[in-house]
This record gives structure tokens, sequence and C-alpha cells, in this order.
């Protein structure tokens, strides 16, 4: 494929995939309203459940280990029925990035509230603009650097917060309803480790090293959900030992919680460093998720290079943003409600389904040195 | 009215920025697909600043997922 030249190691996908899962940081807090005490457990529970849908990806990945999946589906489904499909996964990422794009614009302007909504929506996507112009290369050199210091806010804060924090908390524990409990654990896999299907996107532009590709993606992707999965499993048992049952009524758990911090008097005011988390994760998320739909145009319509889709796609992410969600709180409640069902097709059904139909259809032809995970 | 410029303003920026290089290229495909992706999000972004109201987008996918969910329900208890 030419229409990008970079080329990922396995690490830069961790990384990558990393920033793609941290992005939806804020989802632990909507999982908290409804699991409370047990949000810990429904995380490792759904840490399982993600780990079932890479097991499907990878196995897709095994079959064509050099497509990516606009490809796949044209290969699989014929080229009406693959473009179709195509442009749905496409909307999918796009609707991901829009959502993802008003969701950090509203809360900066809750830091900033003189300033128009529009203004941190269009200087945001002129940012991930750049990112997605300059390549798949860049946009993983940052996660590199960005992803690190991410965790280390993470564990910082835990840390300062050690005096505060109440461990008692955290009981009664398992008192979530099983239904409560496994829709919640569905609500985290779909919504945080579901949107990692976006690699099936970056699938030949990761370079072998030696040895088996499928093998080497295997523990990049591993590697990357267990680091996903402690960092929420930090910010939660930090969030309810300190904020305790109030977790489930406040905005913004995190944001709550690390502004409790106050060390001697001296180190206090840390929420900026919650703010920097965000804004770094949805920087990572957005410009790849939008480095995915400007490349999976360029290939549907067959174009020579992708960049000259990416200022008037970011034109109409900002348009539709505007259109999705006036509050932060519609957004919660789509994610709680109704992503989990929506997301199903795109995470699950159709890689499945392209599994099945690349069997009974004996493809790919020519496999080249393809091996199921 | 203001918007309306700045708007207008924003996308000619686009256009002068891409615009020149893609012509000197000349790649047919690529002139086409990036002036339908420009013109239509120039008219969305117009549509806006004028305050034309639009169809709830994500009104109808939630009623379409919970619809979806609805039948696959209704059919389940009927078996």
């Amino acid at each position: 494929m030419n229409l990008e030249k970079g080329k990922i190691s396995t690490l830069e996908l961790s990384f990558l995939m990393l920033g793609v899962m941290l992005g939806a940081l804020q989802v632990t807090g909507s999982a908290a309203v409804l699991a409370k005490q047990d949000t810990g457990l429904t995380i490792l529970a759904a840490f399982f459940e993600g780990l079932m849908m890479v097991l499907i990806w990878l196995r897709l990945m095994g079959k064509f280990p050099d497509k990516n999946l606009v490809q796949i589906n044209e290969i699989v489904f014929g080229p009406f029925l693959g473009k179709l499909i195509t442009i749905s996964y496409l909307w999918f990422f796009f609707h991901i990035t829009s959502a993802n794009l008003i969701l950090i614009s509203n809360f900066i302007s809750i830091i900033l509230p003189e300033t128009p909504l529009i203004v941190f929506t269009i200087v945001f996507t002129i940012v991930c603009a750049s990112a997605v112009r300059n390549g798949l290369e860049i946009i993983a050199r940052c996660s590199v650097v960005l992803i690190p210091i991410t965790i280390m806010v993470i564990i910082v804060s835990f840390f300062l917060l050690l005096n505060r924090a109440d461990f008692s908390n955290f009981l009664p524990l398992f008192q979530t309803p099983p239904q409560e409990f496994f829709k919640t654990t569905h609500i985290v896999s779909t919504v945080t480790y579901g949107e990692v299907v976006v690699f099936l996107m970056l699938i030949p532009f990761i370079t072998k090293g030696k040895g088996d590709k499928v093998l080497a993606v295997r523990k990049a992707l591993i590697l990357s959900f267990g680091l996903a999965t402690f960092s929420f499993l930090v910010v939660i048992i930090r969030n309810i030992s300190v904020l305790g049952s109030t977790i489930s009524i406040l905005y913004r758990p995190s944001f709550q919680a690390v502004r409790l911090i106050n060390i001697a008097e001296f180190l206090s005011r840390m929420e900026i460093l919650i703010v920097l988390n965000e804004l770094t994760m949805s920087f990572l998320k957005i410009s790849l998720m939008y480095y995915v739909v400007v490349l999976g145009l360029a290939q549907l319509f067959k174009m020579k290079s992708y960049l000259p889709l990416v200022l008037p796609t970011g034109g109409l992410l900002i348009n539709i943003s505007i259109l999705l969600f006036d509050f932060s709180l519609e957004y919660n409640n789509f994610a709680t409600e109704v992503f989990p069902y929506y997301s199903l097709p795109f995470e699950v059904f159709i890689p499945l389904l392209t599994i099945v139909i690349t069997k009974l259809r004996g493809l790919p032809k020519e496999r080249e040195g393809s091996i199921s995970p | 009215m203001i918007n309306l410029i700045i708007i207008t303003g924003i996308y000619f920026i686009i256009l002068l920025f891409e615009g020149p290089g893609l012509l000197l290229k000349g790649h047919i495909r690529d002139i086409t697909f990036f002036s339908i992706l420009w013109l239509l999000a120039y008219t969305i972004s117009i549509l806006i600043a004028l305050d034309v109201p639009f169809p709830p987008l994500q009104e109808g996918i939630e009623t379409a997922v919970i619809y979806v969910i609805n039948m696959i329900k209704g059919i389940i208890l009927l078996f």
C-alpha cells in the first residue's frame, strides 16, 4: 500500500493502543456510578472480555497478515458489500473521534468557562490534523513520549493521595447485582478495550522484526491491555478510597480526587495534571482515529495520497462534534446505555463473520506465512 | 454575519493550502474527492452558523440502536 510509507514497531503499537484505551479514562468514572465499590472487579472482568475480542481480531489478522481492514473487507465480502462494511467502520471511527473531540472540548471549557467551546474544538482539531498530516510514525512517537508521563502522573497522584485514602470505602464488596455487574463489565470492555479494533487498520504498517508477526502483535496487545488495566485499577482505587460513595454523583471523579492533594500546604492544586493527562490521551486517541478515517477514505476512493483529505475531514469532524452532544453528561448516557450495543457489530460480530466467510470461501487463496494466533 | 465571514475565511485558507499542490500534481481522483469533502464540510459549517435545525443525529443513532435491541429481545421472547 503506497498511501503510508511509515512503519511502526510492535512496541509503538502497544503504546498507540494504550493511548486509545487511556483516552477513555473518564469511562471508569461512569462505570463507578453503576458498580460503585465493585468497579475494580468489573475492570478485571472487562479485561478478560477484552482479551476474547483480541483473540478474534488476531485470528482475522493471522489470515491476512499484510492487509488492513479495508483490504480484508474487499477480499472477503467482495467489492460492493466490502465497501459498504468499510464505510460503516469508517463512520464508527469517525463517530468515536467526534465524540471524543466534543468531550475534551467540554472538559476544557469547564476550566476556561469564558472561552467559547468552538475555540477549543477548532484548536484541538488543528493540532490533531497536524499530527495526522505528519503520518503514523509521528503519532506513534508522540505516544511513546506521552504514555509514560500519563502513567507516571496516575501513580504519583495515587501516592500523594494516600494520606486521604480510606480503604474501608471499598466495603461492602460484591454488593452489585449480577445484571448490573455484567452490564458495567460490558460497558468498560466495549468503550475501552473494544476500541482497540482500530489496530486492524494498521496491520500493514507494523514491522515484523524477527519471528512471526501475529505473535509479536499478540504480545504487544497483551502488554498494552495489561498496562491499561493496571492504570484503570490505580485510578479506581485512588478515586474510591478518596471520594467514597460520592464518586457516583461527581462529574470527573479523577479531577475531583486530585484536587484534594495537599502536602504541607506546599504541594496542592495538582488537578492540572489530570487536565494534562486527559489532553494528551485525547490527543493520541483522536489523532489515531482521525488518521485511520482519512487513510480509510483515501483507500476507499483509490486516491494517490491521504493528505488532501486531512483538513476537509477535520472540518467535518468539528461540524459533527458540534451536532452530537450539548453536554458531556449526554455522552455518559450514550456510553453506558447505547454504545455497548452499538459497538458490538464493529468490535465482535463483523470480525467473527469475516473469519467464518474466510473459512467457507477458503480464503486467502495464496497465504504468505500466515498462522492462526 | 461575522461567523459566516470567519467560516468562509477558514475554509478558503484550507483551499489555498491544499489547492495549488493538488492542481500541480494533477491527480483527478484526489482533486475530486478533496473538493467533495471540502464542499460538504463548508456547507454544513454554513448551515450550523445560520442556525438551520439539523435532524438530531445522536438521538437518531440511539433510537435506532434501542429499536434493534428491543426487536432482538422480542424475537428471543417469541421463541
